[in-house]
């Protein structure tokens, strides 16, 4: 037998011992239970750097530094953009993350950033991205990486009120003035048959802050063909376009003046300037506009001004809107003026009232698309077809993410659904933000890889905002889940209806959708992300 | 000017039309329908009141209580004549045909026939899935705080 003379401090030492197991060493308690519930990827910027459309790509990496998985996000705000990981969207082993983010416009000039996080910024923005380990432990759970991407900053103020000098290369001159940058309803018209070569320079930025006594600065070398390279290779004039044919030509155009060789050139204030049209003298398009907008719009995708020179019943042009708009309001650009709308041949005109010549009501929310023939005051006769947007499909590999798709907005965190799956189809509605997705119902038509048909009603489990403005809600559906993508239907068709239409008395309503509903055919393989 | 006179005329035209729909409209319904269904297809006709311009169909098991399909079709100088795309096995079924708007059906029986037999390509019951109800969450903007980053 051991005889302990000093039983206190035997007492304490053990003690110590415990501790050290229980609390010095959590990894090891821990081991049971090493998974983390959320990572959460926050990239915010300091200063007026506007980081969208920045590419968040993300590289699961196991132990051993093999690849476990990869994941791709496109950053969709102005001022910061969180990726939420969870456990489950971890493929399996990973223990380390690779982040690599590429971001056209943003430089490695920081400003006030903090010290840990600048430090982190450069190998981000490099080719190798920044690899983190994932913490092991239990004990602090919700471990979160920001990221913070600045630049320096042109530190001149863009004005509300400005205009550029424009010198086209088919020799049209002209200045274009940008009363609201976020009217997207700028045409400029140029003399050029075709507008696919086109190019262009801008010889002034105009501050018309005081519309009497504009302030002209000039710039040096700046266009679309003007050779100019930044630090990066890149024309320090960007121009993002939308649609580009030999009639019109639609693009968005940002100038990051701080990147500019020309030094002469960098205190010019960085302007954004969304959809500008530029329109073959000799050609006819008209402008669709609509409201609210919602995030499954996408206006790099669709174009609200529409050209429909050449177009017949046959082969109409394409326009997209709010299902729920209402009024359409269809204008000729260009200087031409709509002389007549009305529907095509054999089309129920009911479904439509056409207002004063220009404007455009729905009557219905079966008719998705309105084919319209319309009249310039020109001659030109075009058609047009107004497709109705408010139901949209998403394929949610939640290996993969654990939110649905608005747009490239994320939605509802699809882990709130009852009965999800490894992979899922999820319907989304929008409706008023006075609404929600408890006061309707989703119909789904369902056709399987081996003929089979299915027919179910399908209430929602989220809800988020639909549009920027905050007069729309997106209501998201579990319209089916399984394991694998074997499994999913290849053909989806959604109609929705009010909460509880279908009942054995009276039929309740329809909103939206006709036929067998709005309907996707391969989802799985359209939405890879 | 001229686009800010267009914008003024569009904003007054939606508020005239949001007037005149918080009027309670009186509501029309399918007057009459005709059913078959060879090819294991179902095809609906009939007439609807004026004020209809569309209809919704729903099919049910010979029960008449489980929903095995449901589409819409559109409505012509106050007719409708619409073939379901949906494959249809054999056997008895009940067709609803009311007002894409909402109302009072019309109902017929129609026995399919065809080729396609119960249990291939059959219909499945319709399944009602009830969500628990979650927490509105906001799109974007989330901004966490950094506990630690360590490589």
């Amino acid at each position: 037998m051991i005889a302990i003379r000093n039983k206190k401090k035997a007492f304490a030492f053990v003690l110590a011992l415990l501790a050290a197991v229980v609390f010095i060493l959590p990894g090891s308690v821990a081991k049971a239970d090493t998974a983390l519930s959320t990572y959460s990827i926050n990239i915010s910027k300091l200063t007026d750097a506007n980081i969208q459309s920045a590419t968040v790509s993300i590289t699961f990496l196991k132990g051993d530094n093999s690849e476990a998985g990869t994941s791709i996000s496109t950053i969709n705000s102005e001022n910061n953009y969180t990726i939420n990981l969870t456990n489950q969207a971890l493929p399996t082993d990973t223990a380390k993350v690779n982040v690599k983010v590429t971001a056209p416009g943003i430089d490695t000039a920081f400003v006030g950033a903090d010290g840990q996080n600048m430090a982190n910024i450069q190998q981000l923005l490099s080719d190798q991205g920044q690899t983190f380990n994932l913490p092991g432990s239990v004990t602090n759970p919700n471990l979160d990486f920001t990221f913070v991407i600045t630049d320096g900053g042109s530190g001149t103020e863009v004005p509300e009120n400005f205009g550029l000098l424009l010198h086209l290369s088919d020799g049209t001159a002209t200045t274009y003035t940008e009363v609201n940058p976020y009217e997207g309803a700028t045409v400029i018209v140029a003399d050029s048959e075709d507008i696919s070569n086109l190019e262009f320079m801008i010889d002034e930025f105009i501050d018309y802050t005081d519309y009497d006594n504009p302030v002209h600065k000039a710039l040096e070398n700046v266009g679309t063909n003007s050779g100019a390279e930044d630090a990066y290779r890149r024309n320090p004039l960007e121009v993002q376009t939308l649609s580009k044919t030999a009639d019109q030509w639609n693009f968005n155009l940002m100038y990051h003046a701080k990147d500019d060789p020309v030094e002469a050139n960098r205190d010019c204030p960085e302007f954004y300037v969304r959809n500008i049209t530029i329109i073959s003298s000799d050609s006819s398009a008209v402008q669709v506009a609509f409201y609210p907008q919602p995030f499954m719009y996408q206006d790099t995708v669709y174009s609200n001004k529409v050209n429909i020179t050449g177009t017949t019943a046959q082969s109409p042009a394409q326009s997209y809107v709010y299902y729920d708009s209402e009024v359409v309001p269809i204008w000729a650009i260009g200087g031409k003026e709509v002389m007549e709308i009305k529907v095509a041949d054999g089309f129920n005109a009911d479904a439509v009232t056409i207002i004063d010549g220009n404007f455009l009501s729905f009557n219905s929310g079966y008719y998705a698309t309105i084919p319209l023939v319309i009249t310039l005051d020109d001659g030109t006769v075009g058609y047009l077809d107004v497709n109705r947007l408010g139901l949209s499909l998403d394929f949610v590999r939640t290996a993969n993410r654990d939110f649905v798709f608005h747009g490239s907005q994320e939605g509802s965190i699809i882990s709130n659904a009852e009965g999800v799956g490894a992979v899922n189809v999820v319907a989304t509605f929008y409706y008023p933000a006075d609404k929600s997705y408890s006061d309707y119902d989703i119909v789904a038509n369902l056709t399987y890889a081996d003929g089979r048909e299915e027919t179910k009603i399908v209430q929602g489990f989220g809800e988020t905002d639909g549009d920027v403005n905050g007069d729309l809600k997106a209501g998201d559906y579990l319209v089916w889940s399984g394991a694998s993508e074997d499994e999913a239907p290849v053909t989806v068709s959604v109609t929705a209806v009010k909460h509880g239409a279908i009942s054995a008395d009276t039929f309740g309503g329809a909103v939206f959708g006709g036929g067998a509903g709005v309907t996707k055919t391969d989802l799985a393989k359209e939405i890879r992300f | 000017m001229k686009k800010f006179k267009k914008t003024m005329f569009a904003l007054s035209l939606i508020l005239v039309l949001s007037l005149a729909m918080s009027f309670t409209c009186m509501a029309a319904n399918v007057k009459d329908l005709k059913v078959s269904g060879e090819d294991n297809s179902i095809k609906v006709s009939g007439s609807v009141e004026a004020g209809v311009l569309a209809c919704a169909v729903l099919v049910y098991d010979s029960t008449g209580a489980t929903l095995v399909g449901m589409e819409t079709c559109a409505v012509n100088n106050n007719a409708y004549d619409y073939t379901l795309d949906k494959t249809f096995a054999k056997g008895n079924y009940v067709v609803k045909v009311a007002d894409y708007e909402g109302g009072s059906f019309e109902t017929a029986n129609v026995t399919v026939t065809g080729t396609v037999t119960p249990g291939t390509g059959d219909a499945m019951p319709a399944l009602i899935l009830t969500f628990t109800a979650a927490a509105a969450v906001l799109a974007t903007g989330l901004v966490l705080k950094k506990k630690s980053v360590k490589e």
